[in-house]
C-alpha cells in the first residue's frame, strides 16, 4: 500500500503575525488545494476553533463542500471536528453532504476540544465532553448504518430518526484526534483511526480493540510533525522556529491548551516559566531543513510506526506568516524529493 | 426585478448526480443574467439536511451569482447557523443571503429531541443571535432558550467572561436576513424588518394577506426593500409544451413535497394553480400579476422539477434568462424597444450545452 500523505493545518487563521482578509484565506485555501491534487498529496486536513479573535475557521463541513467543488481527487479531511460541541444529528447530516458532493472523498477526524469559552458559547459542559462523545460516535455510526434507529442516551434521546441522504462511503472513515490513553483506548474499543496519538501508545490501542473483539490490523495512525522544507537549511530552520513559538507559546498559552498535572487548570500566561518549558519542548519536535535532513528526520517518525499499522503522514506545513511561493516551493521538494523516498523505505520495510 | 434560482433540496435518489446537475445549473445560471442560486433544508426525508454544505460547493463553482441559503432556526443552537453563515460568506467573497424558515415540520423539531411548540419562540431568539453574532461588536444574549455565554460553573475558565464575538465577521457588512412568509415569523420579520419570502406552495392571497399585514406592521420601507417570492416556475416555446412538462411533474413534486413540508403541503392541484408557466408572454403576464398584487421585486424559480431529464430543464433556464429576465430588464422602455429586442428570443444566443461539460 502506497504511503499517504497529508498536508495541514488549513484554520484560515488571520495571526497576529500577519494578518489577513478571511475572503482572502479562503480563496488561497482553494488554491492551495488545487496544488495539492496536482502534486499528488493524498488528504487536506482542515482544522475548528470558535469564538477566538484570528476568525479560525469554525464549520469545517461547510468549508469541506467548497474544497469538493475545487478538487476531484484530493481527500478532505477534518483534525480536528471538535464533536462534543456539536449536535450529532447536524454532524451526521452535514458530513453525509460532505461525503456526497465530494462524491465520497471525506474523511472525519473528530476530538473533544478542550477551550472553556468554546464550550460555554454553546452551552456546553466541558466536563461532560468525554461522555458526550461516546454518545455522538454511537448517533453518527447509526446515523450511516441504520435505515431508522433509536437512541436512548444521557444526553441524546432521538427516536425513529432516519437521516438521508446517506453519505456516499460506507462508512465516511472516522479519526480519533488526541493522545490521552482513555482516548486511545476509545478509538480503540470503536476500531477508529488515529490522529496525533505516538507509536508507544499502540498497545494501549490493541489492548481496547482486543477486549472489544476487533482486529486491529489495518488501522492508521498519524505520523510526522511540523515540517518545512526549504532550499536553505539555515532559513527553513529560523522560518519554523519562530511560526511555532507563535503556536506554541502564543497561541496554546491563549487557549490554556495544556494541563497543570497540579492543579488541574489549564496553563496560560500566568505560569511564563512553565508554559516556556513546553513551548521550547513542543518547538524542537519541528522538523525543518533541506529535503535531505527532513526525509532522515520523517523517515526516523516513520520507522517508529507500530507492525500492522497503517501510516499516515500528516505534515503540518501551512502557516499564514509563510510567503505564498516559500509555501509552494515546500510542497514542491515534499513531493519532489523526501515523499518519493520515504515511500521507497517505507515499501522496501515491507 | 431580480431573480434566482432555487431553492434546491437535493433528493435521495443518486444525490451525487443530483448535485452535479444542480452546479451545471447554477453556471448556466449565471450565463444566463440570474442573480442568485438557492440551497433549501429538510430532514429526514431523503432531501438536503446541511444547505451550508451545497452552497458552499456551488460557491466555488460560480463566482459571480449570490448563494442563497433556504434555512431552518431552531433545530440546533442558532450559534452554529451563524457560523455555517459567515463561513459561506466568506467563501464566497460576501455573496449570501440567508432566508431563515422554523422547522417545516413537528417531526424536524421532534427529532432533534425538541418540542415543536416552542419553534415559534426559538426562532425569535435565533434570528436575533444571528444578527448579533454578524455585528462588529462582542455581545451576550440571554433567553428562554439560548444563552452566551452559558456561564457554566463546569467551564472554569470561561467564567469572568461576559461577552463572546463569533468569527470571522460576514465579508459583507452585514449578511442579508430574510424570512419565510409565515404567520408565526412575521411578527419577528416587522420587528427586525426582515424582507418576506413567498414559498413555492402558499397561494397569493395567502401570500397578500401576509404581505399587507407586514406593510402596515413595519411603517414606512425603503423603495430597495426586497419582496420575494419563490415559484415553480418553467417556460417552453409553447404554452402546450410547457402545460405537458409541468403536468407530467406536479404529481411527483406534490408527492416529494407531502413528505418533506408536512402541515405545509398541498394538492397538486393548488401547486397548479400557483406554479408560474407557459410560454414567454404567459410567464411574463403571470409574473406581472405577481408584481400588482403582491409588490413582489425578487422571483425565485424553482425548476429542478422531479421526472424532467435535467437537459430539459437547462434548455428551460436558458430561455428563462434570455427571454423573460430581459423583458423585467427592459419593464420601464417603450413597447417597440422591448419588441424589436425580444422579438426573436427562440432564435438568438450562442450555445452554451458544451461548456457545461466543463462545471
Amino acid at each position: 500500500m502506497k504511503l499517504e500523505v497529508g498536508l495541514g493545518l488549513w484554520g484560515m487563521q488571520a495571526f497576529i503575525l500577519h494578518p489577513r482578509h478571511h475572503v482572502k484565506l479562503y480563496q488561497e485555501m482553494i488554491e492551495e488545494a488545487r496544488w495539492m491534487e496536482e502534486l499528488g498529496f493524498d488528504v487536506l486536513w482542515l482544522t475548528e476553533h470558535h469564538v477566538w479573535f484570528d476568525g479560525y475557521v469554525p464549520q469545517l463541513l461547510t468549508a469541506a463542500g467548497a474544497l469538493a467543488a475545487a478538487t476531484s481527487r484530493l481527500r478532505i479531511g477534518t483534525s480536528c471536528l471538535l464533536l462534543p460541541m456539536h449536535h450529532p444529528l447536524r454532524i451526521a447530516e452535514g458530513a453525509a453532504m460532505a461525503d456526497i458532493v465530494s462524491g465520497g472523498r471525506l474523511e472525519l477526524g473528530v476530538a473533544v476540544g478542550y477551550r472553556d469559552m468554546e464550550f460555554d458559547t454553546f452551552g456546553i459542559a466541558r466536563s461532560q465532553r468525554a461522555a458526550r462523545m461516546e454518545e455522538m460516535l454511537d448517533i453518527l455510526h447509526l446515523a450511516w448504518t441504520e435505515d431508522a434507529f433509536s437512541y436512548e442516551g444521557r444526553f441524546f434521546q432521538l427516536k425513529g430518526i432516519r437521516v438521508l441522504p446517506k453519505p456516499i462511503q460506507r462508512p465516511i472513515p472516522i479519526w480519533m484526534g488526541g493522545w490521552a490513553p482513555s482516548v486511545v483506548a476509545r478509538a480503540g474499543r470503536r476500531r477508529l483511526h488515529l490522529m496525533g496519538a505516538r507509536p508507544d501508545d499502540w498497545p494501549i490501542y490493541e489492548e481496547a480493540a482486543r477486549q472489544a473483539g476487533h482486529d486491529p490490523t489495518g488501522i492508521k495512525m498519524t505520523l510526522g510533525g511540523d515540517v518545512w522544507v526549504d532550499d536553505d537549511e539555515e532559513e527553513a530552520k529560523a522560518f519554523l522556529k519562530a511560526i511555532a513559538h507563535y503556536l506554541y507559546y502564543d497561541q496554546l498559552g491563549g487557549w490554556g491548551f495544556f494541563t497543570d498535572p497540579a492543579t488541574g487548570r489549564p496553563i496560560s500566561f500566568d505560569q511564563p516559566e512553565t508554559l516556556q518549558v513546553i513551548a521550547t519542548a513542543m518547538n524542537a519536535l519541528a522538523i525543518a531543513g533541506r529535503p535531505e535532513t527532513v526525509t532522515e528526520a520523517l523517515w526516523e517518525r516513520l520507522a517508529r510506526c507500530p507492525k500492522g499499522v497503517v501510516p499516515h503522514l500528516f505534515l503540518r506545513i501551512r502557516f499564514d506568516t509563510a510567503p505564498r511561493k516559500k509555501m509552494h516551493r515546500c510542497m514542491e521538494l515534499l513531493t519532489k524529493r523526501v515523499i518519493p523516498e520515504l515511500r521507497r523505505r517505507w515499501e522496501k520495510r515491507g | 426585478m431580480k431573480f434566482g434560482l432555487g431553492p434546491y433540496w437535493l433528493d435521495d435518489d443518486d444525490p451525487y448526480q443530483r448535485f452535479r446537475e444542480m452546479a451545471q445549473q447554477a453556471w448556466l445560471a449565471q450565463e444566463c443574467a440570474f442573480d442568485s442560486i438557492w440551497t433549501g433544508e429538510a430532514h429526514f426525508t431523503g432531501h438536503c439536511p446541511h444547505p451550508f454544505v451545497p452552497a458552499a460547493a456551488l460557491a466555488v463553482k460560480v463566482d459571480s451569482l449570490r448563494m442563497g441559503v433556504l434555512c431552518q432556526l431552531g433545530l440546533v443552537h442558532p450559534a452554529y447557523v451563524a457560523e455555517d453563515a459567515v463561513t459561506l460568506d466568506n467563501i464566497s467573497n460576501g455573496r449570501t443571503i440567508l432566508a431563515v424558515a422554523p422547522p417545516w415540520r413537528p417531526e424536524e423539531t421532534s427529532g432533534y429531541g425538541l418540542s415543536s411548540q416552542d419553534d415559534a419562540s426559538r426562532f425569535a431568539e435565533a434570528v436575533q443571535v444571528l444578527k448579533l453574532s454578524w455585528a462588529p461588536q462582542p455581545f451576550s444574549f440571554t433567553g428562554r432558550h439560548y444563552c452566551i455565554p452559558a456561564h457554566l460553573k463546569a467551564n472554569v475558565a470561561a467564567l469572568g467572561q461576559e461577552l463572546v464575538s463569533l468569527t470571522p465577521k460576514p465579508a459583507q457588512p452585514s449578511i442579508p436576513l430574510w424570512a419565510a412568509a409565515l404567520p408565526h415569523t412575521l411578527p419577528v420579520a416587522i420587528q427586525q424588518r426582515l424582507p418576506l419570502v413567498g414559498l413555492p406552495w402558499q397561494e397569493m392571497e395567502e401570500l397578500a394577506h401576509l404581505f399587507n399585514e407586514y406593510r402596515a406592521g413595519a411603517g414606512s420601507l425603503p423603495a430597495d426593500h426586497i419582496w420575494a417570492l419563490a415559484r415553480v416556475t418553467w417556460v417552453a416555446k409553447s404554452s402546450q409544451e410547457a402545460k405537458e412538462a409541468v403536468e407530467s411533474s406536479l404529481p411527483l413534486l406534490a408527492r416529494a413535497w407531502a413528505k418533506m413540508l408536512g402541515p405545509h403541503a398541498v394538492s397538486e392541484a393548488q401547486l397548479m394553480g400557483a406554479a408560474i408557466f407557459g410560454d414567454v408572454d404567459d410567464c411574463i403576464g403571470q409574473i406581472r400579476r405577481y408584481q400588482q398584487v403582491l409588490g413582489i421585486n425578487y422571483l425565485i424559480c424553482f425548476m429542478a422539477l422531479p421526472g424532467i431529464p435535467h437537459s430539459h430543464a437547462l434548455r428551460a433556464i436558458e430561455l428563462w434568462g434570455k427571454a423573460v429576465i430581459s423583458e423585467f430588464r427592459m419593464a420601464a422602455f417603450p413597447r417597440q424597444i422591448r419588441e424589436r429586442f425580444l422579438a426573436d428570443v427562440y432564435g438568438w444566443g450562442r450555445e452554451l450545452a458544451p461548456q457545461l461539460q466543463e462545471v
